[in-house]
């Protein structure tokens, strides 16, 4: 067994994961991809120059865990390879153990670091609710693993690394072939009837340089305007904790900080009526500088917080909002 | 119908403490409860329960110590019946290994119309067990489920993924993963909790199971965990005194030392 297969819904999570395995392909070898779904075909272009040496298409492969997970087990047999890398969204992370479970192999479903050491393939994911990072190996021959985005520690089109740095396939190899899917993809049980895009942020969290979280210290959805004053003056991007995400949708998915969310690593994080749950801390540890607003003095945030002010946000943000807005720049 | 409710028992983290480093977790002694996401399924698995006649609800779990004290809390939420799988081997096994046992004991009940879990554990979350669990009985399964009904013979779930909500449905039987979104789980009234105890539960080992321990830990392991470590942090920690705007002022201060302001 040698090779690496990679899928991802998203495209750019799967040709991060291209360019990490195209970077250790002595240990690894060759480098397939997998798309489905609309425009597989037209997507599978990209695929080429991030390194897939083939690159498999369909659109008739339903987006079900069941059915992503049994075309991705017939290729990766079809193949015979020993590492399935896939991207560590929902969809990846639920769809992985399905296909750990029929290939018989080991799984790590929500790496966050994945590296090579001493020839071998390295994880770490968060476990104890996110309180520590479990570093773990797989024993299996037949390895599967979901790895979120900037698990590699490579963005792709972003600075230094990128498109230029990778050259498609290698020597005497026939680089960067599209082909259909070599079976006829199984039906799936489960059918999907509808989908409603949630509202897109049009933010990037990710490349901010501050950022402003925003937690259940917020009373109302009528008082984010507060907040997003505060941003402005603070050339800073506004981002959330879970509740005020999912629960109460007053901000979108894209802007959650957390163990389920995005784990940026800004030079300033402010934290304003954020108590502090782990499961939250560990999507903003990576910041440069913490800064935490909370009622508590108990909240367990400002253990992690650099600058702590007990104190209502009500009270600190307009104030400081004005004070930023009146300093000379530069 | 029958629904199988899969829970997992967990630590408490929130008296989670560490060695003098402050880097390497103290799991020795620490207390034990049932997990949360366990709990939204469970919570479903209630409601349908209510809502329809002929719902059997069967809290499942495979651990080790203090299960049968700690799955009480499932029964006194309204759980009809506990099954367990007990075995000093499940205190080793990974996630590949849990669910063998667990699917054992499903195939032991004589099967579910439905079984639900939640999205992961607590504490371990890997979140692999609906899906693994769904492979080993060859059933559909949704995952990452935010409201769920049941329809004639079928399921109907939203599933709540990062950019976009899908509705699922499949035919029953069916494996269902939820997150704690689905709902508020109920909290037990104190007669409920008395009378826990006289409900109905079976416990397992897993030889009763028809499998060994080789087959779920040891050399069935398909992961080695290398360390386990809480990462290094150092904070500055200064805590800014006075009035708000004594407060405000210092931050500004403080954040322009720093260099962090544009």
């Amino acid at each position: 067994m040698s090779g690496v297969l990679v899928w991802s819904e998203r495209d750019s999570l799967a040709h991060e994961l291209l360019t990490f395995a195209g970077a250790h392909r002595p240990l690894l070898g060759p480098t397939y991809a997998a798309v489905f779904g609309e425009q597989a075909t037209a997507r599978a272009e990209a695929y080429r120059s991030w390194g897939a040496v083939r690159t498999y298409v369909s659109e008739a492969v339903e987006p079900t865990d069941e059915a992503l997970a049994h075309s991705l087990s017939g290729l990766a047999e079809h193949l015979q390879v020993q590492l399935v890398l896939l991207g560590g969204t929902r969809r990846g992370r639920a769809t992985a153990p399905r296909l750990a479970q029929i290939l018989g192999a080991g799984c790590v479903s929500e790496a966050v670091e994945l590296a090579v050491e001493d020839g071998q393939l390295l994880t770490s994911r968060y476990t104890l609710g996110g309180n520590t990072l479990s570093r773990e190996r797989i024993l299996t021959a037949r390895k599967v693993i979901a790895a979120v985005t900037g698990a590699v520690g490579a963005e792709p089109g972003g600075a230094g690394e990128g498109q230029g740095g990778l050259e498609p396939g290698a020597p005497g190899e026939t680089a960067g072939e599209i082909l259909p899917l070599p079976f006829e993809p199984s039906e799936s049980r489960a059918r999907v009837v509808r989908r409603e895009p949630k509202p897109a942020a049009g933010a990037d969290l990710a490349g901010s340089e501050r950022l402003v979280c925003i937690g259940r210290g917020l009373e109302r959805a009528e008082d984010l305007p507060l907040i997003q004053e505060l941003a402005e003056a603070l050339g800073a991007e506004l981002a959330c904790t879970r509740p005020l995400s999912y629960e109460y949708g007053w901000l979108p998915e894209e802007r959650m900080l957390g163990i389920s969310g995005l784990r940026p690593s800004p030079r300033l994080m402010l934290s304003l009526g954020v108590s502090g749950q782990v499961q939250h801390t560990v999507g903003i540890m990576g910041s440069k500088l913490i800064v935490a607003v909370n009622r508590e003095a108990s909240a367990p945030i400002f253990k992690l917080a650099d600058y702590g002010i007990v104190g209502d946000l009500y009270q600190v943000a307009p104030r400081l909002a004005e004070r930023l807005r009146k300093r000379p720049r530069g | 119908m029958r629904i199988v409710v899969c829970l997992k028992q967990v630590y408490d983290l929130a008296q989670l403490r560490y060695k003098s480093d402050g880097r390497i977790p103290l799991l020795e002694g620490l207390p034990v409860q049932l997990g949360s996401f366990e709990k939204n399924a469970l919570e479903q698995a209630l409601r349908f329960k209510e809502a329809a006649s002929e719902v059997e609800v069967v809290a499942l779990s495979a651990g080790v110590g203090k299960l049968q004290e700690t799955i009480k809390e499932a029964l006194a939420m309204g759980a009809d019946r506990a099954a367990l799988v007990i075995d000093p081997a499940l205190g080793r096994a990974d996630a590949a290994g849990t669910a063998r046992a667990l699917a054992a004991a499903i195939q032991k009940l004589g099967g579910a119309d439905l079984i639900l879990l939640g999205e992961g554990s607590d504490d371990e979350y890997t979140g692999q067990i609906p899906s693994r669990l769904a492979a080993l009985l060859d059933l559909p399964q949704i995952t990452f489920v935010r409201s769920l009904e049941l329809v004639g013979g079928m399921v109907r779930a939203g599933r709540d993924l990062e950019h976009e909500l899908e509705i699922v449905e499949c035919e029953l039987p069916a494996v269902v993963s939820v997150t704690s979104e689905l709902n508020t789980p109920r909290l037990p009234p104190l007669s409920a909790i008395l009378r826990a105890g006289r409900k109905p539960m079976q416990a397992w080992s897993l030889h009763d199971l028809g499998l060994s321990a080789d087959l779920v830990s040891g050399p069935a392991a398909q992961i080695e965990v290398l360390s386990n470590l809480a990462p290094a942090q150092a904070r500055k920690n200064v805590m800014l005194e006075g009035d708000v705007d004594q407060q405000v002022s210092d931050l500004v201060a403080a954040l322009e030392r720093e260099g962090v302001l544009p």
